[in-house]
């Protein structure tokens, strides 16, 4: 039995539970409400004492790291490949997923958490954010929702992430100039976990991502999310605003086509 | 035909010479010194765009039929997928294979960054000191946390809390590490791997830069002494001859932003 608790089709998040829809392997879900804090609950720490989202168990055993997640997927599972055979363009994929998980991605998490988690977040009662805040069990997660819920990110952090995805973003673009997908013809998880990361940019921040300025980046994104699978996931949220996010990214200028 | 672009046997560097030496592949070994900025000129073939912007700092560079590859775990699962010959480095079970992935990981963003700061403060900055970096080097470096991690090199400005942050991230390593150690003679069990190659290489320095911090490790002393034995890895430390080449450090992956 494979169990894949979640928060939205969104950033890491979404990571397993796109690929075990792109491998069409049978999975149970299990919706964990992140911005009611449901990660750090008790019950939520047996699963995953690191308290964070997602987390994967397959036949009692934790699976480690959501970009890893899907590797596990497509090495445990029967189905289409997730993973380059060619080594050259294994290696590909490794360098993007790193690229979108530590170079991009904390980039894009800062900007969606100021101007996003953070101010849905701050409707809540402030005694209870704080009890919450402390029952965070890993520290870089404490201050970074600590930084998130109290709009403490500092204009120099926000700065830096801004010009981290100019230029984050102009590199995809060039990367995805001679190939469909970001390791080469063959969709991959670098592929599933850059989307994931990086779908809401279009929207979030234009001035990086958008038809005129990264036509090869939007291309890819749209392509991406045509996918049965990414539609599909794409469905097992419960927020609005994603959905939205999706919907504009679709329905963009140049969608039609990609 | 391989080529490695390499300086001294330590950290990023030793790796892929590890994972060669294990397979018993044939590589041209092509040493450069990157504190005389070998890595910026003409001796080394000018880069792709991945290796331009390689998110591991200074590191080695492979080169195949004039692909270029960067990272030094991700180089290291290249030879060994590439390479049939010579020993697996990688587990086939995927439990195992998962622990080694997310080993690498933290590797990178967590260990690696805790030592490379300690190293650099403590080897590199001393050298640089009343030094100026070359003129254009800093140019012709893309990413801008290298360029400040040469900066701060030079200017050897280490506040306290960057020390004490990598420390605590070391000590955050050893304690996986010895976690791992405790089902067999190797972080993923009973088979060495990448794993071992990678943390083995990272942690070579550690008893000179936070001696402390290893006293009383036994199961990862035990581990190191283990890996430091084998003939591949004695080969390895060996190439260049270098006195001590757990002393050489250059500016490494940036310190997580994020959680």
């Amino acid at each position: 039995m494979l169990d894949i608790y979640h928060w939205e089709p969104n950033a890491n998040a979404g990571k397993p539970l796109l690929a075990a829809l792109e491998k069409g392997v049978d999975f149970e879900s299990h919706y964990i409400d992140m911005l009611a804090f449901d990660q750090h609950k008790p019950e939520y720490l047996a699963v995953n004492p690191a308290g964070t989202i997602p987390a994967m168990v397959h036949d009692g055993t934790l699976i480690f790291e959501s970009t890893y997640m899907i590797d596990y997927i497509d090495m445990a599972f029967e189905g289409p490949a997730l993973r380059p055979t060619d080594p050259y363009e294994l290696w590909r994929m490794r360098w993007w997923c790193r690229f979108f998980d530590q170079y991009v991605g904390p980039a894009t998490s800062q900007l969606g958490w100021s101007t996003f988690v953070g101010p849905m977040v701050r409707e809540r009662d402030q005694e209870e954010l704080k009890a919450a805040i402390e029952r965070i069990p890993l520290k870089e997660r404490r201050v970074a929702w600590s930084k998130a819920i109290y709009g403490t990110f500092s204009e120099e952090e926000l700065t830096e992430s801004r010009a981290r995805l100019m230029s984050g973003i102009a590199q995809i673009d060039t990367a995805l100039a001679d190939h469909d997908w970001i390791a080469g013809n063959q969709f991959s998880i670098a592929d599933l976990a850059g989307f994931m990361m990086l779908f809401g940019l279009p929207v979030m921040f234009p001035e990086a991502a958008n038809d005129t300025r990264t036509p090869n980046f939007m291309g890819w994104l749209r392509r991406t999310a045509r996918r049965p699978s990414v539609q599909k996931g794409l469905s097992m949220g419960k927020n609005a605003r994603f959905a939205q996010r999706f919907k504009e990214l679709l329905d963009g200028e140049g969608g039609a086509d990609a | 035909m391989l080529e490695l672009y390499h300086w001294a046997p330590n950290g990023p560097w030793l790796k892929p010479l590890i994972v060669i030496a294990e397979k018993q592949i044939d590589c041209i070994l092509r040493p450069i010194d990157v504190l005389a900025f070998e890595q910026y000129g003409d001796g080394v073939p000018p880069r792709s765009l991945e290796t331009s912007l390689n998110q591991e700092g200074e590191g080695p560079l492979l080169v195949q039929n004039g692909r270029q590859l960067t990272e030094s775990f991700f180089i290291s699962e290249y030879i060994d997928s590439a390479c049939a010959d010579g020993p697996a480095l990688r587990p086939t079970d995927p439990i195992a294979f998962n622990r080694m992935l997310a080993w690498a990981r933290f590797a990178n963003e967590v260990f690696m960054p805790g030592v490379n700061t300690l190293g650099c403060r403590k080897y590199l900055a001393p050298q640089l000191a009343g030094k100026k970096m070359p003129a254009g080097v800093l140019d012709k470096i893309e990413l801008s946390f290298v360029r400040d991690a040469w900066q701060r090199a030079y200017a050897n400005d280490y506040p306290n809390a960057m020390i004490e942050d990598s420390r605590r991230k070391i000590g955050l390593a050893l304690d996986r590490i010895e976690k791992m150690l405790a089902d067999g003679p190797y972080l993923l069990g009973q088979d060495y791997s990448l794993a071992d190659i990678d943390a083995f290489a990272i942690s070579r320095s550690l008893p000179l830069l936070a001696a402390d911090l290893v006293e009383g490790r036994t199961r990862w002393t035990e581990w190191m002494a283990r890996i430091e034995a084998r003939p591949p890895v004695q080969k390895s430390l060996k190439i260049g001859n270098w006195e001590k080449p757990e002393t050489a450090f250059a500016p490494g992956p940036e310190h997580a932003r994020w959680g």
